[in-house]
């Protein structure tokens, strides 16, 4: 009986001891059971990565642009009126130093006698431009334009086509790496009903 | 051969001419015959219908019969008719004004003065017909040097007061030869 009560004893101050080093928190239902599950592997140590190169300076775009603008120039009517106030839809493509591009015109012609002219008209450019100053591009072309009036005489429907060709000088800034705003300033020499005109031509552009 | 094609390109546009367009550039002249009046006109739409001495006819034909071939029997929009008549313009201006009120017709615009580009003077009237087709009448006299005046006379659908029709007639040059 002496010696039951001292194992008892001893049991029960050992698992007291354990109680008291481990207390009870529930966190370990959870845990793996030793013996059950497996260890995870160790990775090998890899190797210190490379340091990232610093970024290069972004290369400015080189293929085609596309832009939008506003042109203003006169068709004189010979009665004091003629102004052309048109937008465009164009583009061109940088081919290296040369320039090749194009726009579609629409607008309205002032005709003093009666009611304004509608107008459209296509155009074409090719010429060269000096990229060393980039972001700011400058530019100069021959431009070539195809376009036609349309509009009433004494309240008869009349349309006239006009064409011709000159030259167009301007500059692009290169906002951003796409984006940009261009200048151009031209002169052309066009022919309608057997008429020669000059149109003084600018234009603003916005393009990507 | 290629540093040749610049300037060439440059001297054949320049060679086109350089300059804008007077007035009228795109019309054209009418001058009668025994010198008495030049008339400029933009055709199309004009058309002269009849030259005979001194007197000419032109017009501008309705839609239907200008488009569609139709010789249909409505007027045509715009009728002109030049010739000399005896009477000075100011009181030529006044008897139709008063034959056009005896007729029933709106007078439009009284009998005023009118100066043509080139300085001639003259007087119009403007009337109107109150019928189905409102036809509109701008008679201008245009004194000649002499005696008696140029009679346009104007036959028209729509206002014939319009900027077009002024031009027309500011373009008459009365005696374009006298000294």
């Amino acid at each position: 009986m002496t010696r039951a009560a001292t194992v008892l004893l001893g049991l029960v101050t050992l698992l007291s001891t354990a109680a008291a080093q481990a207390p009870e928190t529930g966190e370990g239902l959870g845990a793996p059971r030793p013996g059950v599950a497996r260890r995870p592997a160790r990775r090998p140590p890899s190797p210190p990565r490379p340091e990232a190169p610093p970024e290069p300076d972004e290369e400015p775009w080189g293929g085609p642009r596309v832009e939008l603008g506003y042109t203003h120039y006169a068709l004189v009517d010979g009665f004091g009126g003629g102004d052309v106030h048109a937008g465009f839809f164009g583009g061109y493509l940088a081919l290296g130093r040369f320039r090749l591009g194009g726009s579609a015109e629409l607008g309205a012609r002032d005709y003093r006698l009666a009611q304004d002219d509608a107008l459209i008209r296509g155009t074409l450019i090719a010429g060269y431009q000096h990229l060393p100053l980039r972001p700011f591009v400058p530019y100069a072309g021959v431009v070539g334009s195809l376009g036609a009036l349309i509009g009433k005489r004494f309240r008869t429907p009349a349309t006239h086509a006009f064409g011709g060709a000159g030259l167009e000088v301007g500059a692009d800034l290169n906002l951003t790496r796409t984006l940009y705003v261009g200048l151009g300033l031209g002169w052309s020499r066009v022919s309608m009903r057997g008429v020669g005109y000059d149109l003084w031509a600018l234009r603003l552009r916005i393009g990507l | 051969m290629t540093t040749l094609r610049v300037p060439i390109v440059l001297w054949v546009l320049l060679a086109v001419g350089c300059g804008q367009p007077g007035a009228y550039a795109e019309w054209k002249t009418y001058v009668s015959p025994g010198g008495e009046y030049r008339l400029r006109y933009l055709d199309p739409p004009w058309q002269v219908v009849e030259a005979d001495g001194a007197r000419v006819q032109l017009r501008v034909a309705n839609n239907s019969e200008r488009y569609g071939g139709v010789d249909s029997s409505l007027a045509n929009k715009y009728e002109l008719t030049v010739e000399p008549v005896g009477r000075r313009a100011e009181a030529s201006a006044r008897a139709e004004a008063s034959a056009a009120a005896g007729r029933g017709e709106e007078i439009v615009v009284p009998p005023s003065p009118v100066e043509t580009r080139s300085g001639d003077q003259g007087f119009e009237v403007v009337t109107r017909e109150l019928g189905g087709e409102y036809l509109h009448r701008r008679l201008v006299w245009i004194d000649r040097e002499g005696s008696g005046s140029i009679r346009l006379r104007f036959v028209t659908v729509p206002d014939p007061t319009e900027g077009e029709v002024d031009a027309m007639i500011d373009s008459v040059d009365v005696d374009p030869e006298a000294p």
